[in-house]
């Protein structure tokens, strides 16, 4: 599953980050949205998931989340 | 003296700045939002046998640059020469931080860990086992909690020890890891950092042959591990960030509620968001204005029934000439002074805007707006350095170099010039007050031309130059923060202090030089033979279409192009002309005139207090019609409708040298230039479409 269909405030784990050659999503993953980690989607605003990751929250837009497998 | 150069690095928002203010005793700006610093700054201590230079940096999450902001960072630490790594972390968010803080470590330099935001950390119950930290690493680590300042004198003390003790920090990655680099330091022959091992195993080096052989080297490990090597790399950094964590974090006990979470479920609600997003922005104005409003009309008042009085009759007394009298009563209480009366309102709004900025509302500003910003093909992060262009719009155009796209930081620059400053402000608040019965309103219609105005140019670039896809949104969200009150009124006052400074010294000597070409050649009878009259006739034809026809008006553009609240200096000195004959000094009762004073004072500041309660904004609304001051005279030579040409002038026309340089700076002389032929292009014709409209209907 990508994270983009994950319901609002279900608890997921990351499963995979792929490996494109796209800095957002090295800045995400920097960020602290990594393989293994739990997350949430808390809400959608327009094009961007709002998400949290233990400790963090921060925003991303569907095409990101498009990339993000989570189980 | 030993000089020790320190790299203050860290991710964005955790208090890098805020910790370099307390340690230094500077005043750079803070702001609970990442990319509050975009470039670096240094300060220098002397402290013990030292002379230390730390170098505040931009935030980055890792060493992989996105953005120009990020890349001064990352050049920074790679090519300069650096003693110590000053590594700010936010302690609640310890793992987190620490990818970033493991790749730090691979420049195996002395390096100190400032464990910050010890206080939100201790309120989720998370502690740190400091020696066990240090042990560990070889590291000296220091808790601070640097919005209060604790903590913070620990840290030179640890830089020195570091230092001096040149302790190495100690960094293992995984056997194979291991090995391989140290063959490589053998095939090259030199002894590398951790940091330097693996950029030659990723990027190679100049070196056909070697990088042959480096290349084995790599495919070895990746065959090892059955990974890509920037995988292997990855997964080691963040293995090794998480298994520092769970040696020395503890965490206690779970967090009921967040205020962050509370306050988001409506903030950052899709359509109450939106809501609330106008209320607050209604509220900053409403606030701004009607606090200020009692304020400067007693400014005024205590300027003109008060100061010129006493001023005249010092001057009498002495035996000073006409000339010099006029000269005080005009290029300083008409041009200085009157500029300083709008003191009050740049103060409040500079205290709100920052308020909004140091709360950590920004970022969510941005998000609700990339929905309506998204449709024009905009960028909802470019609302953050638009917004910080209604408090200046210099700050705002470097605050672009955070944007990771180069054509969006291109377009945002071109729309940030339309943002209504406190200097425009305050030329609105006059003229507005003058013409109109509702000049809230008005001020209010000019703020949204201003926007749409940026907008429509954006909208246009994207169309015409800037075709392409719209970036990726990925923004950090800070927690909510209450400023303390301190560091507002520290960042209040330095944004006042600015402007004052400037009217005792840029717009005082223009007030002198336009009160001298007012008053030659010598021995005219008339102002309107002087110099200054000469020279605003020339231009009179150019805005006579518009409805300025007078050339006191037209010659103020001119300086006003150096700032633009010297237009209302420079209207201050050439009509306090006509003004100063109703200037009483006669029988001034200097005792009574004090205690007068003050009574209004008191009662200005209650007015203050008690109309921000009222719903209705009510500033503006009841000129003083006690004395015959600048605004009767004002309104003798303009309309209505020549009073709003020339305010749209001023608002749209990017009448501003800071803000040119910033914008040769950032895009280039070219660009910048060509741009301020727009902007007066734009202004132009947008003042003579609605000045010829209104003619119609009045
Ligand atoms: N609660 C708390 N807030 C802090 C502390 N240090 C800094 N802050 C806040 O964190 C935000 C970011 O600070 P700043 O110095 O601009 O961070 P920088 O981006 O790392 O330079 C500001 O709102 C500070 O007031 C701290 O020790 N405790
Ligand atoms: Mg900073």
């Amino acid at each position: 599953m990508k994270i983009l269909e994950v319901p609002e405030n279900k608890e997921v784990i990351v499963k995979k980050i792929p490996n494109i050659d796209n800095p957002f999503l090295k800045k995400v993953e920097a960020m602290g949205l990594k393989k293994g980690e739990k997350v949430k989607v808390l809400s959608k605003v327009g094009r961007n998931l709002v998400i949290s990751v233990e400790g963090r929250k921060m925003v991303i837009d569907e095409e990101l989340a498009k990339e993000i497998e989570v189980e | 003296m030993k000089e020790i150069t320190v790299a203050l690095i860290g991710n964005p928002n955790v208090g890098k700045t805020t910790l370099l203010n307390l340690l230094a005793g500077t005043d750079l700006k803070v702001g609970n939002w990442p990319g509050v610093t975009v470039e670096k700054k240094e300060a220098t201590i002397k402290y013990k046998d030292y002379l230390i230079h730390i170098v505040d940096l931009p935030g980055i999450y890792t060493l992989e640059p996105l953005s120009e902001a990020e890349e001064v960072a990352i050049n920074f630490l790679e090519n300069e020469k650096i003693d110590v790594i000053l590594d700010v972390i936010d302690t609640q968010n310890f793992e987190k931080n620490f990818f970033l803080t493991t790749q730090l470590l691979e420049f195996e330099k002395p390096t100190v860990i400032v464990l910050n935001i010890y206080d939100e950390a201790q309120r989720k119950g998370i502690s740190i086992n400091i020696p066990f930290l240090e042990e560990i690493l070889n590291i000296k680590a220091v808790k601070t909690i640097a919005r209060k300042g604790e903590g913070v004198d620990k840290v030179l003390d640890a830089i020195i020890q570091v230092y001096e003790k040149q302790q190495i920090p100690s960094i293992k990655y995984e056997q194979k890891i291991e090995e391989i680099i140290s063959r490589l330091s053998k095939l090259l022959n030199k002894k590398l950092t951790k940091h330097e091992a693996i950029k030659i195993l990723l990027y190679g080096v100049k070196d056909r042959d070697l990088n042959n052989k480096i290349e084995e080297l790599r495919r070895e490990l990746e065959r090892f591990y059955g990974e890509s090597l920037e995988d292997i790399i990855k997964d080691e950094r963040f293995g090794f960030a998480h298994g520092v964590t769970k040696e020395v974090v503890k965490k206690e006990k779970e967090q009921k509620y967040d205020i962050t979470e509370l306050l988001d479920t409506f903030l950052l609600h899709p359509y109450i968001g939106i809501g609330i997003y106008v209320f607050i922005m209604f509220l900053l104005f409403k606030v701004a204005f009607d606090f200020s409003s009692p304020l400067m009309d007693w400014l005024d008042g205590f300027l003109v029934e008060f100061l010129s009085p006493i001023l005249v009759n010092i001057l009498k007394t002495l035996n000073a000439s006409d000339l010099i009298i006029n000269f005080f009563t005009e290029a300083v209480i008409g041009g200085v002074g009157f500029v300083l009366t709008f003191v009050p309102l740049i103060a409040v709004l500079f205290f709100l805007m920052t308020f909004l900025e140091m709360s950590g509302y920004l970022p969510r500003i941005a998000v609700l707006m990339d929905r309506f910003m998204e449709k024009l093909g905009l960028h909802g992060s470019m609302v953050i350095p638009l917004m910080l262009g209604f408090g200046c719009n210099v700050p705002a155009i470097m605050a672009t170099r955070v944007i990771e796209d180069k054509r969006d930081k291109f377009i945002v620059i071109m729309m940030i010039p339309f943002m209504t400053c406190p200097a425009r402000l305050i030329v609105f608040a006059f003229f507005a007050s003058v013409f109109f019965d509702n000049p809230v309103i008005i001020i209010m219609a000019l703020y949204l031309l201003g926007i749409i105005v940026g907008l429509i140019t954006a909208f246009f670039l994207k169309k015409t130059t800037f075709k392409g896809k719209l970036t990726h949104f990925a923004l950090e969200l800070p927690p909510y923060r209450i400023p303390t009150l301190k560091a507002l009124l520290s960042v209040t006052w330095i944004h006042t202090k600015g402007f004052i400074y400037r009217a005792g010294t840029v717009i005082f000597a223009i007030s002198i030089i336009v009160w001298g070409l007012l008053n030659l050649p010598p021995n005219i009878k008339d102002q309107s033979q002087s110099y200054a009259a000469k020279i605003g006739q020339v231009l009179v034809p150019v805005f006579e279409p518009i409805g300025i026809d007078d050339w006191r008006a037209t010659a103020s553009l001119i300086p006003a192009f150096l700032a633009r609240e010297i237009a209302l200096s420079a209207l201050g000195t050439m009509y306090y002309a006509e003004v100063k004959e109703e200037i009483k000094s006669e029988n001034f009762n200097f005792k009574e005139e004090i205690i007068n004073q003050t009574k209004k004072l008191f009662i200005s500041i209650k007015d203050a207090t008690f109309s921000v309660f009222s719903i209705k904004i009510k500033a503006f609304e009841v000129a003083n019609e006690e004395f015959e001051t600048l605004r009767n005279v004002v309104k003798a030579h303009f309309t209505p409708l020549s009073a709003l040409s020339y305010m749209i002038l001023l608002l749209i026309y990017t009448s501003c040298v800071a803000t040119v340089a910033v914008m040769i700076q950032e895009i280039g002389k070219k660009y910048a230039l060509l741009f301020l032929g727009y902007s007066f292009v734009l202004a132009w014709s947008i003042a003579f479409i609605i000045y010829n409209v209104g003619k119609l209907f009045m």
